[in-house]
């Protein structure tokens, strides 16, 4: 790239030619404008507080021109230091980067060098509470958009020197700042060099959400569950980072990604860490069968009614008997029908405002279980299936991993409405099997599963009361995570 | 793909890749594609249910007849109550195959099997050709391994459209007396496993269940009762038994069979009380010996029992009158037990008990020479029977005084 | 480099391995009856005893497989030829437990599907688990097996209440031709595997707890199959065993809670059919293992779907008939395994020892 010229108006004319139709490219000049110390002011409109710029920082410099002598580069540069911090650029390369990162640039005539200084004038949310990971007990704020109070509130929570930050620009057009937050004596070593390979290796032009850094550091892309966590709340962020794992946050996203991060995990809400323990185990308890349920109840219904009905007991056949007599479909369509009405209405109250969207499922309750009832078009036992397996899927609180147990749930039913249970049996085998296959950075996905030691396996699905929860060794070498073979797979099984 | 996929390690990509992805959704649109052909669905509402079936055999045509008492609803799911059609539907053919096949196909709805719990045998289908029906129902999963397999005096398949006095469905009201067996202990409740397992015995017969008709007392109908037993001996039928019979025979056969049952009976007492109670038999010791090369048996009955009426006043609280009360009971039953013991022995001539299942089991050496002449030496084995009755309970009055 | 699994997987994929597949025929009941113990414990020990070998040669070179090791002891073209027998063997096995799934499906569940259909999809199931990797297979193996655990104390605790007789009395009454039979069937359809899991050993990390776990896995899944033989003579009754093709499926029929809920054996056959697919994927993953270095092939991706299909095709081809696979199961079988099951590590335990003891003496 470029370096700068030292004539002042040289590189002014450079500039304007790179942002030739930005009407937001602003340049005022300082001083008097004779050729020989010309020295100019840079910046993007709309972006850099332009207030404080004209009526402080201007008026400033003006001023200490009028009263210092001496050469009129040297009391300018002076007069900025005195104003902040100032970075020196080199290249014209930096100086479009420190113009989309909200600084002002001074351009000297005669200095080979441009000074920038941030004054951002842009306009951010304040901190919310969380609008996606709701809870009753445990703080209640949630990340913005803002890296920068992203930041200081997960920084607030963390006073130790061993948290460490690590920066990446990621996207060539975008520029975006990614931190990638971790613990430095829990963090496993291999784990973190891998990651920081993966972001070095990103390719974007324009990083929009951390969806796209998902996306690039995962190891399988075409599995459908999720094989990073994110989340809004910087307490689950502090919770994680204390167990060993790296967070990734993103400039202009409200989610924080954490890594690596296993399905049990993301099956629980970071509430649970605040509920007195019995009762958080119970509710994961709870989770593990409404998880069972989602993914296989529909199929499991399909199977019991055409294949194997001797399993229903006899009254309740008989109440299926005469709930079904009339209904035109097999009950595999008919199952079909309902799940993708279902699908149908929750997308449709999700996307609509909120009091709307209550309207809508209001009225899609009605239609779908009464209307479709009485028109004989479903039978009631059906609606009870899909609802009672609707409901089971929004108890995953992680929404991700609930769309990836509602995908499934359709080749399952394929395969039962073939072969029965045969075809439930064999399809969950290969959702297991591949459920066990993914990796993240080479550790488990589905992690107490596989890794030695019954005792941290347990501690790992259900929690213990606090004082008795895993608590990471302080030492690297003895990481909870050992640094086993079979727990690191680095090769391919057929090659 | 990825530039990090050059890297020595963590190259290992175990999950889905591109390649695995095409092949995997071209399996799924073939999975679509045939859906729904699978032969083996059967839709709910092209079904009817089978709760009863009966087997007929005609000697003279060597036909069997099969029925079936069928259920299906009859509204349209649109109506909330349930109410269900029933119908009695049936065929002959050259065999009980046969004969249900025929009757399957000729009736409009898919029938299923799996929720049958009776299946009714005639009389002369259990002399004649006993082993041909068991092996039928034994041989296919459809038919339920823990259906009640009963024999019934006369025509079988006529005996489905008797109606029940509660004008409950049939198989609901058998059902019912089946479970109440543990009021009366009168009736055999054995299952087509337990009958196809005691099928095969060459040495011992067994009781079988038994449906009578039986007219009502309150009008003219008559209705099923399930009571007494049907012997089978060397796969054959062999006679009937009473329903008092049976309850010897339950008692005196594993705790699976007795722990529930609780009998009434009335008692003569020596001092000339009459009263009645209610027995439980809380254990069971069969011991067998051999005295010279003969075979020896005595059986240890323990019950307990409760008071509940007696004719005249005396005071139940008092534990001189319960140990009266006590040893009359015992002798009652010592007796009744000899009695069935004897019709087993000396006129059925039938080891119904299994007591040569005991000694191949515990004396296995002097079986092997006793095998052979098990059917003279059966009938002479004599038998001691020991019982005692506890009277725990003598209910909520303990004394009334009679006005004189 | 291969993904590693511990020796605790090891020893549950064993378990898993044997208690799916061999559960539900239960020949050796049917023959032995109330002596099937004999035939657990002469398993037991022969199991042991074949463990302890194959583990021993294989501690002896911990850098090769089992076979490169045959390789290096018998010297390359025999070891090809014995190799070639154990493939033989292996696929036998093989088809004979896809047949045996499908097979008992089309007689008892659907009776009107197609079994090559079946056969189809479970192949197809079996070879993208093999695709995927042993390493998955150990793990997926460990989260079945708590579902499977569960379904089978839930089984014992319900047909208990069903037992009826004490299965083992008399004692020693069945004949001696029987009780050998019955012993050497149960062994050649259960612990005489442990060659295949040879193949295996040297994925293992830590090759000297091999022996251990193995050894406890083959005492729990005797003591799993003496446990099923008990339940299913006391509450099945003899003659119903010796009639019955599938005597574990007849007792899991008498499984009912109360009245209301009976016959509940299709999930715990749903669970039986997932665990074959344990015991399935194994023997292939090993019968491509092998096959691919005796054959010497470098493109192992596609190989593996080709080993899937030659399984597919000759299950399809062969045990037409439910008499040809039960007569092959207990008159050809027993006989055929001897030599790759029993013979062939014999040979290589002496082989290691002579050359141990010519190492010995050449220093």
């Amino acid at each position: 790239m470029e370096s700068l010229h030292a004539s002042a108006s040289a590189n002014l004319q450079e500039l304007k030619r790179l942002y030739t139709g930005n009407e937001l490219f602003t340049f005022q000049n300082i001083g008097k404008s004779n050729a020989n110390d010309k020295a100019v002011i840079i910046y993007l409109n709309s972006l850099v507080d332009e207030k404080r710029l004209n009526q402080f920082i201007i008026r400033k410099m003006n001023m200490d021109l009028r009263e210092n002598s001496g050469p009129a580069g040297q009391v300018l540069l002076d007069s900025l230091h005195t104003l902040g911090d100032v970075t020196i650029l080199s290249e014209i390369k930096e100086i479009i980067n420190h113009l989309a990162d909200a600084n002002f640039v001074l351009i000297i005539d005669g200095h080979v060098e441009a000074y920038a200084m941030k004054l951002p004038g842009f306009e951010t949310r304040s901190i919310d509470e969380p609008q996606v990971e709701l809870n009753i007990r445990g703080p209640r704020e949630a990340f913005t958009e803002d890296l920068q109070k992203n930041l200081g509130m997960v920084l607030r929570r963390i006073k130790s020197p061993q948290l460490k930050a690590k920066s990446f620009v990621i996207g060539k057009d975008s520029q975006t700042k990614v931190m990638l937050l971790y613990l430095d004596d829990r963090t496993d070593p291999k784990v973190l060099n891998e990651l920081n390979r993966r972001m070095d290796a990103i390719q974007l032009d324009v990083l929009d959400d951390s969806m796209q850094i998902e996306e690039w550091i995962q190891d399988s892309t075409f599995s459908p569950f999720p094989q990073v966590l994110n989340t809004e709340r910087p307490d689950r962020v502090v919770t994680a980072m204390n167990r060993g794992k790296i967070v990734i946050m993103t400039d202009g996203t409200p989610c924080a990604l954490i890594t690596p991060s296993t399905f049990f995990e993301m099956l629980h809400p970071s509430e649970d860490q605040f509920e007195r323990f019995y009762f958080a185990n119970f509710l994961r308890i709870i989770r593990l069968i409404t998880l069972i349920v989602s993914l296989i109840g529909p199929s499991f219904y399909i199977a019991l009614t055409t294949f194997h009905l001797e399993m229903i007991p006899t009254p309740l056949l008989m109440t299926f008997l005469s709930a079904k007599s009339g209904i035109p479909f097999p009950t595999f369509i008919e199952a079909l029908i309902m799940e993708v009405a279902f699908e149908v209405l929750r997308e449709a109250s999700m996307r609509l405002p909120r009091i709307m969207g209550q309207s809508v499922s209001i009225v899609g309750a009605l239609i779908i279980g009464e209307a479709a009832v009485q028109s004989g078009i479903v039978s009631r036992p059906m609606v009870i299936v899909v609802a009672m397996t609707g409901i089971a899927s929004f108890t995953i609180p992680y929404y991700s991993t609930a769309i990836a147990l509602r995908l499934l749930r359709f080749p399952l039913m394929f395969l039962t409405s073939l072969t029965g249970m045969f075809g439930l049996s064999i399809g969950m085998f290969i959702v297991i099997f591949h459920v066990c296959s993914l990796r993240f950075c080479g550790v488990l996905y589905l992690d107490p599963i596989g890794s030695e030691g019954y005792k941290d396996s347990i501690k790992k699905i259900f929690l213990p009361p606090v004082r008795y929860r895993a608590r990471l060794k302080r030492e690297r070498s003895e990481l909870d995570v050992p640094n086993r073979q079979s727990h690191y797979f680095h090769g391919k099984e057929w090659d | 793909m990825y530039p990090i996929d050059n890297l020595i390690i963590f190259t290992g990509r175990n999950g889905i890749s591109q390649k695995r992805a095409v092949s995997f959704f071209l399996a799924a649109l073939c999975l679509l594609s045939i859906t729904g052909c699978s032969p083996d669905v059967n839709e709910i509402s092209d079904i009817a249910l089978v709760t009863a079936a009966a087997i007929d055999y005609d000697v003279v045509t060597n036909k069997y007849s099969f029925s079936a008492f069928c259920v299906m609803p009859s509204n349209t799911s649109q109506e909330k109550t349930s109410a269900l059609t029933q119908w009695v539907s049936s065929a002959t053919g050259k065999t009980p195959l046969d004969a249900a096949r025929k009757m399957r196909s000729r009736v409009g709805k898919n029938l299923i099997f799996q929720h049958n719990k009776f299946f009714i045998i005639s009389e002369s289908a259990a002399k004649h050709s006993l082993f041909e029906v068991m092996d039928y129902l034994s041989r296919k999963r459809e038919f339920r391994l823990t259906a009640y397999p009963i024999i019934v005096q006369g025509q079988a398949s006529d005996k489905l459209k008797l109606g029940t006095e509660s004008g409950d469905m049939l198989s609901n009201d058998l059902l019912g007396q089946v479970r109440n067996n543990k009021l009366s202990g009168q009736d055999v409740a054995l299952t087509i496993k337990d009958f196809v397992d005691l099928f095969e015995n060459p040495t011992r017969g067994f009781v079988a269940g038994r449906i009578k008709t039986k007219s009502s007392e309150t009008n003219k109908k008559e209705f099923l009762t399930v009571t007494g037993g049907a012997v089978i001996y060397k796969q054959k039928f062999a006679g009937w038994v009473d329903g008092n019979d049976v309850l010897i025979l339950n008692s005196l056969s594993k705790k699976k069979v007795w722990k529930d049952i609780e009998f009434n009976d009335v008692i003569h007492s020596k001092n000339g009380s009459v009263f009645s109670a209610l027995f439980h038999e809380k254990d069971l010791e069969i011991h067998g010996d051999i005295q010279n090369g003969r075979p020896k048996m005595s059986v240890y009955l323990k019950y307990i029992a409760s008071v509940e009426d007696v004719n005249k006043d005396s005071d139940v609280g008092d534990s001189r009158v319960i140990l009266q009360m006590e040893q009359a009971a015992s002798i009652h039953l010592e007796k009744k037990i000899k009695k069935s013991l004897a019709f087993f022995q000396k006129k059925l001539k039938i080891d119904v008990l299994g007591f040569s299942d005991y000694y191949s089991q515990y004396h296995s050496k002097a079986w092997k020479t006793m095998q052979k002449d098990w059917e003279t030496l059966y009938p002479m084995i004599p038998i001691q029977v020991h019982v005692t009755v506890l009277f725990e309970k003598s209910g909520m009055t303990t004394f009334i005084k009679e006005e004189s | 480099m291969k993904e590693k699994i511990t020796h605790f997987q090891l020893g549950f994929l064993l378990f898993g391995f044997i208690a799916g597949f061999e559960s539900m025929f239960l020949t050796e009941s049917k023959l032995m009856k109330q002596d099937v113990w004999i035939a657990n414990l002469f398993n037991t020990a022969a199991g042991i005893g074949l463990l302890w070998i194959i583990s021993f040669v294989q501690r002896q070179f911990p850098n090769l497989n089992l076979t490169e090791i045959c390789d290096k002891l018998l010297g390359r073209w025999f070891s090809k030829v014995l190799l070639c027998v154990y493939l033989l063997n292996n696929l036998e096995t093989e088809s004979g437990g896809f047949r045996a799934v499908s097979m008992f499906y089309t007689t008892v569940i659907l009776p009107n599907t197609s079994s090559d259909y079946l056969i189809f999809l479970y192949t197809a199931c079996s070879t993208y688990a093999v695709y995927i990797g042993l390493g998955t297979l150990a793990r997926t193996n460990l989260a079945i097996l708590p579902f499977f655990l569960l379904g089978f104390l839930v089984t014992c605790l319900f047909i208990i209440p069903e037992i009826q007789t004490n299965p083992f009395l008399p004692q020693l009454k069945s004949s001696l031709p029987n009780r050998v039979v019955g012993s050497i069937h149960l062994f050649t359809f259960t612990f005489s595997q442990v060659i295949t899991f040879g193949f295996l050993m040297s994925r293992v990390e830590n090759m000297k707890k091999i022996f251990p776990s193995c050894a406890i896995a083959i005492l729990m899944t005797s003591i799993y199959l003496i446990m099923i033989s008990y339940l299913t003579l006391s509450s099945v009754g003899f003659n119903y065993v010796q009639t019955s093709t599938y005597p574990f499926f007849s007792m899991i029929q008498m499984v009912k809670f109360g009245e209301y809920l009976e016959r509940i054996e299709v999930l715990l056959v749903g669970l039986w059919t997932v665990l074959t697919l344990v015991y399935i994927v194994i023997m292939q993953y090993v019968f491509t293992l092998v096959a691919g270095h005796v054959f010497g092939i470098s493109k192992m991706k596609p190989f593996v779907v080709a080993i899937g299909l030659l399984c597919f095709v000759h299950t399809s081809k062969s045990y037409i008939r439910t008499a040809d696979h039960f007569t092959y199961g207990i008159k050809i079988y027993p006989l055929s395994s001897l030599l790759p099951c029993v013979a062939f590590p014999v040979i290589l335990l002496v082989l290691t020892l002579i050359k141990r003891r010519r190492e010995v003496k050449s220093l």
